[in-house]
């Protein structure tokens, strides 16, 4: 995305000429600044400052802003793949501008320039994170992470989907790729129970299901009846190679299913939708990551 | 009379075994695959075995001990067995029959049972009980 | 019109023949896939118990009509050794020294309605049905 071209207003030629006639100074005071912030070594630090003002430079004799703020794109962007952080870009934003102001201030110029100079550094800033966010959505997408807000999201849909099931149906939903998700409601006889288990076990046939999550939050009374039933569907769903994860089991149905004789270490438990849907996005090594990026437009210019 | 028993074709895939069985299985061809097949993975040292039963719309007890059978003795010459393409009708029969197929690792199809089976055999060396997985159990809060 | 079929089953070729005639019997009465497949295996079972325990016997396959309902019923009966002791073989675990159970308590699982009779040195009869919901 290219930066609107904005003509600048006062004296850009002149302001190119102060900064060249003192691009050594400024260069020294940036180097030291820069390495130490970027955690580089001097030499790529002089690379780098050097190679800002001239594009600067060249910004500002042109009026043409995109000269300053496309190259600064190009590096932000390169920088991001190497874990270079936004905060860090503003930064060096802030460390361009109170430096040139000092040497501009010394040089005894015209502080109504430094107006320009901001809004140039900012427009470039701009530019430099949006390349930078746009790579990292791109690594985002291949690492394949979600933030913990749409995992809540998908649980409170799975709620409100849950409330409007009537209790003889027990639909199979899909969730994610491979995910599915059996909400029980309602009591749950010898009959529907068998018909539940064979809804589950053509629902993972056609959706290719590796996780299977069964929901009992819905089932008022979970006897050893429905535990036995609920053993019976989990073995098989394994007998496809499904795996299975109760959850709204509460402490007291737990500790019946242990006396009951049920190994716990052959199904697996969670406490809620949300935990199990995260426990099946693990098991298939998707990550839950949370939302951290702020929001860069508000705080430049 | 003689009885022309068909043989069960076992195709080799990387350092695997895959066996399709397309046909009805009688007692007797049951035994013969199970014959041919643990020769085969002494033959090849084949370090795993994929067994498609998609084709199979009945799995009594007798079969699922063949079956049961074919994964210990595979096991232990060192070779993993994931059984895929069981129908969920033969699934759940098999369940209510109260027939556990012990060290039988199960995937839906062919193509998942043998990532499976790279991954098993990838992380191998003390696999010693493949049939359940165990995790943390998670009994709610109050 | 009652359907009615026989099946002798003397060898594993007779057991393979046994289930796929009540599979057939089962779908044209109805029964979806999966009930197929129960009655299948139940047939399957006790068609093997002729085979290992009794020296042959035979299946008798029949369409059942009772109150609106339809249904299918399997008899399998042979003139072996019978059983001496009916609970014993009737339960979970049970099994012969070729280790091999009888499978009759999974077969009563997996059927609607189970009857057994036998007698030492006459024989045993196995009824089973199921029923259309």
């Amino acid at each position: 995305m290219t930066p609107k071209k904005t003509k600048l207003k006062h004296g850009n030629k002149d302001l190119a000429l102060v900064l060249k006639s003192h691009q050594e100074t400024l260069s020294v005071q940036l180097v030291a600044d820069w390495a130490a912030r970027l955690h580089i070594s001097n030499q790529e630090a002089t690379l780098l400052v050097n190679t800002t003002l001239a594009q600067l430079i060249e910004a500002l004799d042109s009026g043409a802003t995109d000269r300053l703020a496309n190259p600064f794109a190009e590096w932000a962007r390169g920088q991001a793949e190497k874990g270079l952080q936004a905060e860090s870009l503003l930064r060096l934003g802030h460390s361009l501008c109170w430096n040139t102001w000092n040497v501009i201030e010394g040089a005894g110029g015209v502080t109504t320039w430094l107006r320009e100079l901001v809004d140039l550094i900012a427009l470039a800033q701009v530019a430099a994170v949006k390349a930078m966010t746009e790579a990292r959505d791109v690594q985002q997408r291949q690492t394949l992470s979600l933030e913990q807000s749409r995992v809540a999201d998908m649980a409170q849909a799975q709620a409100r989907l849950t409330q409007q099931i009537r209790e003889l149906s027990s639909p199979v939903i899909k969730v994610w790729e491979e995910v599915l998700i059996l909400p029980l409601v309602g009591s749950i006889d010898s009959s529907r129970a068998t018909r539940v288990m064979e809804d589950l076990l053509l629902g993972i046939v056609s959706h290719q299901a590796e996780i299977v999550i069964i929901d009992v939050t819905g089932v008022p009374v979970v006897d050893t009846h429905v535990v036995t039933h609920l053993v019976q569907t989990v073995k098989a769903a394994s007998l496809l190679g499904t795996q299975s994860v109760l959850v709204g089991i509460s402490a007291e149905v737990a500790l019946s299913m242990i006396h009951l004789g049920v190994d716990l270490n052959e199904i697996k438990t969670r406490r809620d939708l949300q935990s199990g849907i995260e426990f099946a996005l693990q098991a298939l090594d998707l990550q839950v990551v949370s939302k951290d990026m702020p929001d860069i437009e508000d705080e430049v210019g | 009379m003689t009885l022309n028993v068909p043989r069960i074709p076992i195709l080799q895939i990387e350092n695997f075994l895959v066996a399709s069985i397309q046909t009805e299985l009688h007692d007797k061809t049951a035994i013969h695959f199970k014959d041919d097949l643990l020769q085969r993975i002494y033959d090849t040292k084949a370090r795993g075995l994929v067994l498609d039963l998609t084709a199979i719309d009945v799995v009594d007890s007798f079969i699922a001990r063949i079956i049961g059978d074919v994964a210990e003795m595979a096991g232990l010459m060192g070779a993993l067995v994931v059984v895929t393409g069981l129908q969920p009708a033969v699934a759940i029969t098999l369940v209510e029959l109260g027939v556990e197929m012990r060290g039988v690792v199960t995937a839906l199809n062919l193509e998942k049972g043998i990532v499976r089976l790279r991954k098993l055999v990838a992380d191998d060396s003390d696999v010693t009980q493949p049939d359940v997985r165990l995790g943390e159990t998670d009994p709610a809060h109050p | 019109m009652a359907e009615s079929k026989r099946v002798l089953v003397h060898n594993d070729l007779d057991i393979v023949s046994a289930r796929v005639e009540g599979r057939n019997l089962a779908k044209r009465l109805g029964f979806g896939v999966i009930d197929q497949a129960r009655i299948a295996t139940a047939i399957s079972e006790l068609a093997r118990n002729l085979v290992l325990y009794a020296d042959g016997g035979q299946i008798s396959l029949q369409a059942l009509e009772a109150g609106g309902r339809r249904g299918i019923q399997i008899v399998c009966s042979d003139e072996g050794p019978g059983i001496a002791d009916i609970d014993l073989v009737m339960q979970d675990g049970y099994s012969t020294q070729r280790g091999l159970g009888m499978g009759l308590p999974g077969t009563r699982r997996l059927m609607d309605e189970f009857e057994i009779e036998s007698q030492v040195d006459t024989g045993t009869t196995v009824t089973i049905r199921k029923w259309l919901n």
